[in-house]
């Protein structure tokens, strides 16, 4: 391994991590997901064939979230798409491991 | 003049012509950037394309990747006096031009030192970034991401 | 397991949404937020696939497949920058259309000239190959097959290909494509200084006062050097930039002294500035007395055109050029006198003031000058000499060999100096400097080859030029390209290059990636791996070679040219190619092949497979059952040890980011000729020009003659070709990547405003490009990156779709064979109105 760990461009100073649950309509699963995995910094880890999709995202702001959120709900074959989790990060920690974390 | 010679040899001639042509005519071959059996050509040339303008951040094949430009850049002043990209994406300037701030590698020097401003190392800022004509791929490109090829792994391991 | 704080703010988030779905989650969806082990990549380093710069890039893979590259943080020549093109070299070898399988053109089952393509097997293809190849040489002899090779071959495939010609057919009929590139550079260097490559080093560039670009334009050709530069400029007020060109381009951003001249005018300039050096009493006369001896060369050369082509026949000393006698320095000031001040703003169209700034550079004892060129300089009917007399200026002033001052000739290819100019793959040379005309040097080469005597031939194999030529004359009967796209680059495609490549009289074998326009034309397509899908080797324009790992599969059925190359030696018996009073020196190797004698020699089969690294593939060893790729380099290395020009052992260079030769006991060399620094020089010398026989570098009295070919009422404005930044020569690889096509989609005719409203034409107009040779279409652009003054347009030459090498002329520097694409006459015909 080099000695480089890819640096994310930081623009707010914070970094957040949410998951999103998002109903669609269950012969659209695979075209959402697909798209969603196209999306930068995000991932699917779970779907099932009813139309539930999970997606995991990092961003760097809020209103990023909220765009995510509403480009769903314009995509065909979504039923709805809620913010189910969000914590916010320092970046300049969140590669530290998580024992190391100091007591708050 | 033509008129004036013989049929017998009018035929000869074109049989000759034939041959003389079909040294240089274009041999059948595969299509590439260029359509197949054209080389001596002279092809039509589309318009100049336009650039893309704020068709939203483009995702990136890895992190690493330079963003490319979402704007056009016409006209741009970008020499020892002025930059007009940092006047809207310098840090100062980012948050009310609504415009990303340059990346925070671009405050390190050439030894990795942070600086205090944009190093200069990195001040012409086409060297990496490009702005984004609206045409369409001449070939289409396979490379996958590598969130694809890990999606690709896990799904062949379910099966 | 253990997880960082984004890890496991990850895992958290997956499992509150599960839960509020009502979904449990599956192992392996938990596993791709969470495992290290699937989201692990694999890192190596490899230098860039483009430019002479040699950025050290890390390559990600994964699965087999190269998934990111990004600059190397521990290269010293990037420090973990690119440029764009490097930014997207993940790309490069995914376009959808890669050949994969060999192409020959058939009819009713037997290859026919005008045949279709259709796939064979390698057997088949390989079996052809060699029956063709036999065929020429028994029917017309050696010199009737040839190879067009390439500054882009790794260091071993150039090797290889050029002991199969040199020692195995039997013909120096090979040369690779850094004869349009950098051979006037290579001509000048053995003039000046006896060996070939630059005595500075990058680091020159940390510390130089003033830089002077001659005709480069280094902001999009070199972007990662120009970053460098930049960072000095912007970095030191007191450092100073000076622009040459005959066009403004980018890199006038940053000059302080932008200066667009005439084309040809350069000759002028530079003897004003030796004449300014002499009169303002600037010659440091120490170094001059003890370093340097003046000659004057043979003048009225010719234009390396066809031999009955009017100008030649017109020419005193066309069969001489690269002659010269000696004189004295007071000979030389004279000869210089006339070129003065007014002279030189009279003939170049540049302010007196502006030349006589740049003067000054060069002048001042005080200032450290860095010089670089390419293209504007070696792509020139005069490149030798101009490179010549660039060298006169640092050598007038002792400015030489020392960090920051620095003439410094730039390269335009990954491996044009490793592969093209170190292993001596053109028509003339043999490895290190050594050349196919003297009796010691092939002497030499058949003693380490283990070859009889008299093996390697002694007539100058063609050029670039002249293959082209050669095959539409019908004297080149097999002729074989790997890794290039003459049809596209080389010059006058439609009177020389394509009648030639279509004459029924040749057999024309192309290997390569892609159906590149070359390919298009040829009679057999070989399907080629690409940089990291072979272990390879590239040596860049400050003399460092660098290595790198095979690290993907080619797809497909493409192998490596140096696979290739092997594959056809095993098909070709000695004695069906060697006449019989060579074989009867050595009567035993009449029934080996080819391949015994260049590859299983005892010393190219000697290292087993054990020495490789066993985490990275190697296709070609693991096929031999030897590791070919580390005997071929331990074999060519002997030629430079010893002689200037020592590489260090295999091994290391795949543990370090390069090192730059010569390498004497593990040490790479900074500054050659300087004592401290080069460990040639002897104690006390100070400076020792070693490789000529007084050690002294000579300083060359040219004059000034004009181009081949000016504009005229006719053909009224010069033609320039070039590049751009996005695209790397003929775009085979940058334009199949979406992001560079969509930068720069099309080429462009680049022309001054005035110029266009003259000819009633606007932005966006299609216009025809006419020469006396062929013509083009294209649209015209009047406000882009390049600005021409009055009188010249500019078109690049990377766009498969407008080939400008149509229009362009096939004269050369006489001496150096090198093309001057930079020069010719056209006419512009409006087709449609914007």
């Amino acid at each position: 391994m080099p000695d480089h760990i890819p640096l994310k461009p930081i623009m707010t100073g914070v970094l957040h991590v949410a998951s999103l649950l998002v109903q669609v309509q269950p012969d659209q699963v695979e075209a959402v997901a697909s798209w969603l995995r196209a999306q930068p910094d995000t991932e699917v880890p779970v779907t099932n064939p009813e139309g539930k999709v999970i997606c995991v995202i990092e961003r760097t702001s809020e209103r990023q979230i909220a765009d995510l959120t509403q480009a769903l709900a314009d995509t065909p074959g979504v039923l709805s798409a809620s913010l189910v989790y969000h914590e916010i990060l320092d970046p300049s920690q969140a590669d530290q491991l998580q024992e190391e974390r100091p007591c708050s | 003049m033509k008129w004036l010679i013989s049929g017998g040899l009018l035929l000869a001639l074109a049989g000759l012509g034939v041959a003389l042509a079909s040294e240089f005519t274009d041999p059948p071959a595969p299509d590439g950037l260029r359509p197949g059996g054209t080389i001596s050509r002279s092809l039509d040339t589309p318009v100049i394309s336009e650039v893309i303008e704020r068709r939203g951040r483009e995702i990136r094949n890895y992190p690493e990747q330079p963003p490319v430009i979402p704007h056009s850049i016409r006209g741009y002043q970008v020499d020892m006096r002025f930059n007009r990209c940092l006047d809207c994406h310098s840090r100062e300037a980012a948050p009310a031009a609504g415009a990303p701030m340059v990346s925070v590698t671009h405050f390190m020097d050439r030894h990795k030192q942070v600086i205090a401003a944009v190093s200069p190392d990195r001040y012409f800022c086409t060297q990496c970034h490009v702005t984004q004509a609206d045409v369409d791929p001449l070939v289409r490109n396979e490379f996958k991401p590598v969130d694809q090829v890990i999606a690709d792994m896990v799904e062949r391991d379910r099966r | 397991m253990q997880l960082t704080r984004r890890q496991f703010a990850k895992a958290n988030a997956v499992a509150a949404a599960a839960a509020a779905a009502g979904l449990s989650v599956p192992a392996g969806a938990s596993n791709l937020v969470t495992n290290a082990e699937l989201t692990r990549m694999e890192w190596n380093k490899a230098p860039c696939r483009f430019c002479g710069v040699g950025c050290s890039v890390m390559v990600g893979t994964k699965e087999g497949r190269i998934v990111a590259t990004h600059g190397d943080s521990q290269s010293e020549v990037n420090r973990g920058l690119n440029c764009v093109k490097g930014y997207f070299l993940s790309k490069i070898l995914y376009g959808e259309d890669r050949l994969t399988t060999p192409l020959l053109r058939k009819r009713n089952g037997a290859y026919d000239k005008n045949g279709n393509f259709e796939r064979v097997s390698w057997d088949e293809a390989l079996d052809v190959m060699a029956d063709k190849f036999k065929q020429a040489i028994r029917e017309h002899g050696p010199d009737s097959v040839a190879m067009f090779g390439s500054g882009q071959w790794t260091i071993w495939e150039g090797y290889a290909a050029s002991k199969l010609f040199k020692a195995g057919l039997r013909t120096n009929n090979i040369d690779p494509n850094a004869r349009h590139c950098m051979a006037s550079a290579v001509f000048a260097f053995m003039r000046t200084f006896g060996s070939d490559e630059p005595m500075g080093v990058y680091d020159d560039i940390e510390h130089a006062d003033a830089f002077v670009l001659w005709g480069a334009n280094m902001a999009e050709m070199h972007p990662v050097l120009w970053t460098r530069v930049t960072d000095r400029r912007l970095s030191f007020p007191h450092v100073e930039v000076a622009v040459l060109s005959t066009f403004e381009h980018r890199s006038f951003d940053l000059a302080d002294n932008g200066m667009v001249m005439k084309p040809h005018a350069d000759i002028v300039i530079l003897n004003y500035i030796a004449n300014h050096i002499i009169r303002s009493g600037k010659v440091h006369e120490d170094f001059v007395d003890r370093h340097v001896s003046f000659v004057r060369a043979v003048d009225d050369i010719g234009y390396g055109l066809r031999d009955e082509h009017e100008l030649q026949q017109r020419a005193a000393n066309a069969d001489r050029a690269n002659e010269w006698s000696s004189m004295t320095f007071e000979e030389f000031r004279d000869h210089v006198a006339p070129f003065t001040l007014e002279r030189a703003a009279r003939e170049s169209g540049v302010r007196a003031e502006q030349l006589e700034r740049l003067a000054e550079l060069y002048a001042d004892p005080d200032k450290k000058v860095m010089s670089f060129w390419t293209m504007g300089v070696n792509q020139h009917v005069r490149g030798v000499w101009v490179n010549n007399l660039i060298y006169n200026l640092h050598l007038l002033t002792g400015k030489i060999s020392e960090p920051g001052n620095s003439p410094f000739s730039l390269t335009g290819q990954p491996s044009a100096c490793g592969t093209a100019r170190e292993v001596g793959t053109f028509a003339h040379r043999l490895p290190a400097d050594r050349v196919v005309t003297n009796a010691e040097h092939r002497k030499f080469a058949e003693e380490v080859w283990k070859v009889p005597e008299g093996t390697i031939p002694s007539r100058v194999g063609f050029h670039a030029v002249e293959q082209s030529r050669q095959l539409k004359d019908g004297n080149i009967k097999v002729y074989w390209t790997q890794v290039t796209n003459n049809v596209q680059a080389g010059p006058n495609t439609m009177q020389e290059t394509y009648p030639g490549w279509r004459n029924p009289e040749a057999f024309v074998i192309v290997s390569d990636i892609y159906p590149t326009v070359s390919a298009q034309a040829a009679d057999l397509i070989l399907p080629a791996a690409s940089w990291v899908e072979k272990e390879g080797a590239f040596g860049n324009s400050e003399r460092r070679t660098q290595f790198f790992h095979q690290l993907v599969k080619a797809p497909g059925e493409a192998k490596s040219d140096l696979w290739q190359t092997v594959a056809l030696s095993r098909r070709i018996r000695v004695d069906e190619v060697w006449p019989e009073e060579l074989l009867e020196k050595a009567p035993d190797l009449r029934d080996k092949t080819l391949f015994d004698v260049l590859f299983a020699n005892g010393q190219v089969d000697q290292y087993p497979l054990e020495d490789m690294n066993p985490d990275y593939p190697n296709q070609e060893s693991e096929e031999l059952g030897f590791y070919l790729q580390k005997g071929l380099f331990e074999e060519y290395a002997r030629f430079g040890r010893g002689f200037g020009k020592d590489l260090d052992s295999f091994d290391v260079y795949h543990e370090t980011r390069g090192k730059r030769w010569p390498v004497v006991d593990g040490q790479e060399t900074l500054w050659r000729y300087r004592e401290g620094y080069d460990p040639y020089v002897e104690e006390g010398k100070g400076w020792q020009f070693y490789a000529k026989p007084d050690d002294r570098a000579l300083i060359f009295a040219v004059p000034d003659e004009p181009p081949a070919e000016v504009p005229d009422d006719t053909y009224p404005f010069w033609l320039s070709t070039g590049r751009v930044l996005e695209h790397w020569h003929t775009g085979s690889m940058t334009r199949r990547v979406e992001e560079l096509h969509r930068a720069v989609p099309d080429a462009l005719l680049y022309m001054n405003f005035d110029d266009a409203q003259e000819q009633g034409f606007r932005r966006g107009s299609e216009v025809r490009i006419i020469s006396r040779r062929g013509e083009m279409k294209a649209r015209v652009e009047t406000r882009g990156r390049v600005r021409p003054p009055r009188g010249l347009v500019y078109v690049p030459f990377f766009d498969a779709s407008k080939l400008i090498n149509n229009v362009t002329l096939d004269a050369t520097d006489p001496i150096s064979r090198q093309t001057d694409f930079k020069k010719c006459a056209v006419r512009l015909e409006l087709v449609q109105l914007a």
